[in-house]
């Protein structure tokens, strides 16, 4: 069912995945403080600090949800979003992912700390 | 438009929404937004195979158009990353087929690789966050089994001739089925 070249093509891709999943998870940093950016629309709706426990509702272009902060982690607690992607990701704890809801046009970033103190690391 | 055309386009353009609803009705357990197997791909191989790459183009953009319109998604983010993923599996394995590389399995890994592609790329535009860069490796390794699942009744229609379409066909004896005469 599959040829040769099929196969080549699969290795390639496993190959290329895994490198790419190496370099990422290498780089991958899970700051204990930092700033919680939420965007709607390319629009900054606030900057909530990575500490403490703490809700937050949002207004976004569907409709409501709410960010849950805890342990230095984030996630969309709630949407009123149809399809609920953002809700299933559940939690984000680093700056190179993000949480997105596409019916909302919400992303919600990590921003660390280091990009001020990156030089005394 | 010769009407034999017409009707088997309509045809594999009611597969590819069919398969496309019977995918939104599965349960999405999975962590990586945007994870699908990837269904209707299945009808777009084929009509790469058996019809042509012109034909698949209008059957994607028509799958897409009508699947927005059916569930309300027209012109809003999720359409146009759809539309962009579409677009890129169409060229990709339009491209492949024509160079005679990989078998329909191989294709179908490719269109699935290639629409994913697509859409981080769309989604990376339309959001602005280059966390959507952050999922593509996961979305590249699961499209290796979802492209296999969705090749094999690709693989076996193409091999065992079971859906002929040819561009000049005339009434032969064999085809004594009356519904198909011309």
């Amino acid at each position: 069912m599959l040829n040769k070249r099929d196969l080549i093509l699969i290795a390639a891709l496993i190959v290329i995945a895994l490198g790419s999943l190496a370099i990422i998870l290498l780089n991958i940093d899970r700051p204990e403080t930092g700033t919680v950016v939420v965007r709607v629309s390319d629009q900054v709706e606030a900057e909530i600090p990575l500490e403490g426990n703490a809700l937050t509702d949002f207004a976004g272009v569907f409709g409501p949800f709410t960010v849950e902060i805890r342990d230095s982690q984030v996630r969309i607690r709630e949407a009123t979003c149809p399809d609920q992607y953002c809700v299933q990701q559940g939690w984000l704890d680093n700056t190179s992912s993000s949480i997105i809801c596409l019916p909302n046009q919400a992303v919600i970033e990590i921003k660390g700390e280091e990009q001020l103190d990156g030089v005394s690391r | 438009m010769k009407t034999r055309k017409l009707a088997t386009l309509s045809m594999l353009l009611a597969i590819a929404l069919i398969l496309a609803y019977i995918e939104a009705l599965l349960p999405q357990p999975y962590p990586i937004p945007g994870m699908k197997i990837g269904l209707p791909n299945l009808a777009i191989l084929l009509t790469i195979l058996t019809i042509g790459s012109k034909e698949a183009l209008m059957i994607s953009l028509l799958r897409i158009l009508s699947v927005s319109l059916l569930f309300g998604t027209f012109l809003t983010p999720s359409f146009l990353i759809s539309l962009t993923g579409g677009i890129l599996a169409w060229a990709s394995m339009s491209l492949f087929a024509r160079q005679d590389l990989f078998g329909p399995l191989g294709l179908s890994i490719l269109g699935a690789v290639f629409h994913n592609i697509g859409q981080t790329i769309a989604a990376f535009m339309l959001m602005g966050t280059a966390g959507v860069f952050y999922f593509l490796p996961w979305l590249i390794l699961a499209s290796i089994p979802f492209g296999i699942l969705t090749g094999i009744p690709v693989y076996i229609i193409h091999t065992r001739n079971l859906f002929q379409y040819n561009r000049e066909r005339t009434y032969h004896k064999e085809d004594d089925d009356p519904s198909i005469q011309p």
